[in-house]
């Protein structure tokens, strides 16, 4: 098959030695690449019962079929492995341009066996791999500046490229993630941890072995129609940050209809993410540890106006291969204490989880406390959710200044926010109390447990079930819980997979107030949307390519013409099938009930809120996780794949342990 | 003329066949399809129009199979 490169490179850290796996074409026939590759590879090697932060857990790091190909905005990686703060299925999804290099370099994945007893990293350029000391960066450099003296270092004729990892996860944070392009970073799963546990500091890619194309030309066809339609796409000038909140209520905001997915460029190309700082204010962000609706939030959220963070911009950039260009930097020298100079333009993510769910909207503040996640490697999702939660611990009495050290936890107050986050990365004082997250948080503080939010272990990314119930439901069912970036109604009616997939139910005109009942026709969305998802990250796609639509971001057409395959579209979601089932037997295999991986009751309205767009929101999220079990061929009742999808899906064999 | 429409929000979507497709008279323009859809004027400007993938105007005149969307704002991240 073409499009990949027909093998796997192994390193084992306690030898220190390496070794090449080639990989049958029948592997990739099944799994494509990617986030595929990853669940066989790590089905096969990772043993059950497996310590995560053990020598027996492996690390994989795997671009996608696409990347490298000449297709669009297919230049991702994914970091896999068994996760440490869930005890299932990790993964995290990563831009930049990390993920060719690994083509590059020769290899569909990389994957780390064992634990080095000294800090390392491996270096690859066309002569092979080399396994190199770190010692000179561990518990001394951050990530951002590891990975500058480590390209600096490397750089001959080509500039490499590099992912490390900062403090948090060298001292095992389980919120921790793994860095690139000073500053991106693969934040969920907790896998920089695992990273740290094997004491690896880094890897550096510097090779350029060319990257087979089946059908170059059909490649530049496809890619050429879709960089004319992305080339269009500019926001009018009218549109400011400002007509966000209003355009956000005005359209549509009780009806869902299908719309052309392109149309969404224009905001990403301006804006990036932080477009939803104010668009959310229409019920999709979430207040005060999720304790409250938007509407507390309003006059506040005028300070996160995405315009403010357009002033501070100093430039753009663009992934690998991205003809969109969402992500920009800005200038940070003269915010605090003028310890950074510059920082990546901080995601909607960020300023949610720092802002709205504190309280506060300290934009400086938030600036400052995203250059200090990426240079520690801090998962911001997770620390934005612990931090609220023990804001929330404070206010409710369950911890008090003897247990922060004098420390006074706020609401709105980011600079106390500043302080504790510093403990938590150092693992000092307060701060070791929540280095790990909510969960963790909760055994070590008791009677706390109703103010941590999270599913199965990870903390939910920032948008609200109670405005969009899909959401809830893929953080719940999802093989690795907690994840924003799964699925949603909103996703679903921009996709137009139905054109491509005969089961996926078309994205009618229809109220969006039966969302919240658990409906067949809602749930073949919600298991199309898996597949469709899975499909993506094997093929090292970005979630808002996908959102501009198959029938623009021929994602399927690419593929067979990458590859030389030539499959149909219900032939390619089968794949996601089976990738989301694998991911599932993996949970499964280490004893995970599904069920324990429901969205906190909060989150899903639970109680309802009394006021705010989505007051009195709630849903029958039960009912929705069974028939989604249903549909895609797991136990209703267990969530368990059954043994005749196992067999349809032909991975009984990797499966049974 | 048969065209394909895909708008969000507060359009007349029961104007639409099969949820997506628009059927007007010869001289239909892109105003026509504005009034057919019957989207407020002061959220005009809200909406972007675009025709066959680029930005139309609203005196630009349509032909059988073309494809026209507007670009909508929505929550997302």
């Amino acid at each position: 098959m073409k499009g990949v490169m027909g093998k796997i490179l192994k390193v084992n850290l306690t030898a220190r030695e390496w070794s090449e796996e080639q990989i049958d074409e029948g592997i990739y026939d099944q799994f494509l690449g990617g986030i595929g590759l990853a669940t066989y590879i790590l089905h096969r090697d990772i043993q059950k019962g497996a310590d995560p932060l053990g020598p027996e857990n492996v690390l994989g790091f795997v671009p996608g079929a696409l990347t490298g190909t000449g297709s669009f905005v297919t230049g991702r990686f994914l970091v896999t492995g068994k996760s440490p703060l869930t005890g299932g299925w990790g993964d995290s999804n990563c831009g930049g341009n990390f993920s060719p290099g690994i083509k590059q370099a020769g290899y569909d994945g990389i994957f780390f066996y064992g634990t080095s007893s000294e800090p390392v990293y491996l270096f690859i350029d066309n002569k092979g791999p080399q396994i190199l000391d770190a010692s000179e960066y561990w518990g001394t450099t951050d990530a951002v500046d590891t990975e500058q003296q480590l390209i600096e270092k490397h750089t001959l004729r080509k500039k490499p490229v590099c992912v490390t990892i900062g403090e948090a996860a060298e001292k095992l944070s389980l919120i921790s993630g793994i860095v690139n392009d000073k500053g991106r970073i693969a934040a969920r799963s907790g896998l920089g941890a695992v990273m740290g546990s094997k004491k690896l500091k880094a890897v550096v890619l510097a090779g350029s072995k060319k990257i087979p194309v089946a059908k170059p030309d059909k490649m530049k066809e496809i890619s050429t129609e879709y960089a004319n339609k992305v080339r269009v796409m500019n926001l009018p000038g009218f549109v400011k940050g400002s007509t966000f909140p209003l355009v956000g209520k005005a359209l549509g905001l009780n009806m869902r209809t299908p719309m052309n997915g392109i149309a969404m460029v224009g905001i990403f190309k301006k804006y990036g993410t932080i477009f939803a700082n104010l668009s959310g204010l229409n019920g999709d962000l979430p207040v005060k540890n999720w304790a409250l609706s938007t509407k507390h939030f309003k006059k506040k959220a005028k300070k996160t106006n995405p315009d403010l963070q357009l002033k501070k911009e100093t430039n753009k950039y663009h992934c690998s291969s991205c003809n969109i260009g969402c992500g920009g930097e800005a200038d940070i020298s003269n915010i605090g204490d003028g310890a950074f100079k510059t920082t990546h333009k901080p995601e909607y993510e960020t300023v949610a989880s720092f802002g709205s769910l504190l309280l506060s909207n300290d934009l400086d503040g938030i600036y400052y406390i995203n250059e200090i996640c990426n240079r520690a490697g801090l998962d911001t999702i997770s620390a934005g959710n612990t931090m609220a939660y023990a804001y929330e611990c404070y206010e409710k009495g369950i911890i008090t200044k003897e247990d922060t050290g004098g420390l006074e936890l706020k609401w709105g107050q980011v600079d106390t926010a500043i302080e504790v986050l510093k403990q938590m990365i150092r693992r000092e004082g307060f701060g070791a109390l929540l280095a790990d997250g909510v969960k963790a948080a909760t055994r070590k503080i008791p009677g706390s447990e109703d103010c941590a939010m999270h599913a199965g272990g990870q903390e939910p990314g920032m948008h609200d079930p109670r405005f969009e119930s899909g959401m809830g439901l893929h953080m719940s069912v999802d093989p690795t819980p907690g994840k924003h970036t799964v699925g949603a109604e909103t996703y679903y009616m921009s996709t137009a997979v139905w054109n491509y997939c005969s089961w996926a139910p078309k994205q009618k005109l229809e109220s969006k107030s039966h969302e919240q009942e658990a409906t067949h026709e809602g749930a073949w969305k919600n298991v199309a949307m898996s597949a469709m998802k899975q499909l993506v990250d094997c093929s090292g796609g970005c979630l808002f390519a996908m959102l501009t639509g198959f029938n623009n971001w021929r994602l399927f057409d690419w593929l067979n013409a990458a590859t030389g395959m030539e499959k149909s579209g219900d032939q390619l979601m089968e794949i996601g099938l089976r990738v989301q089932t694998m991911r599932q037997m993996f949970n499964i295999r280490e004893g995970i009930d599904p069920w324990k991986n429901k969205m906190a009751d909060r989150v899903i309205g639970r109680p309802p809120l009394p006021d705010g767009p989505t007051k009195g929101n709630s849903f029958d999220l039960e009912g929705q996780m069974q028939l989604y079990w249903e549909k895609i061929g797991w136990d209703r009742e267990t969530g368990v794949p059954t043994r005749e999808t196992l067999e349809k899906l032909n991975i009984l064999q990797y499966t049974e342990a | 003329m048969r065209i394909k429409v895909s708008v969000a929000g507060i359009a007349d979507h029961s104007v639409l066949e099969d949820g997506e497709y628009l059927v007007l008279g010869e001289k239909a323009t892109i105003r026509t399809v504005y009034s057919r859809l019957k989207i407020p004027l002061y959220l005009r400007p809200f909406y972007r129009c675009y025709l066959n993938y680029k930005p139309a105007a609203m005196r630009d005149k349509l032909k059988d199979g073309d494809e026209v969307f507007f670009m909508t704002l929505a929550a997302g991240g």
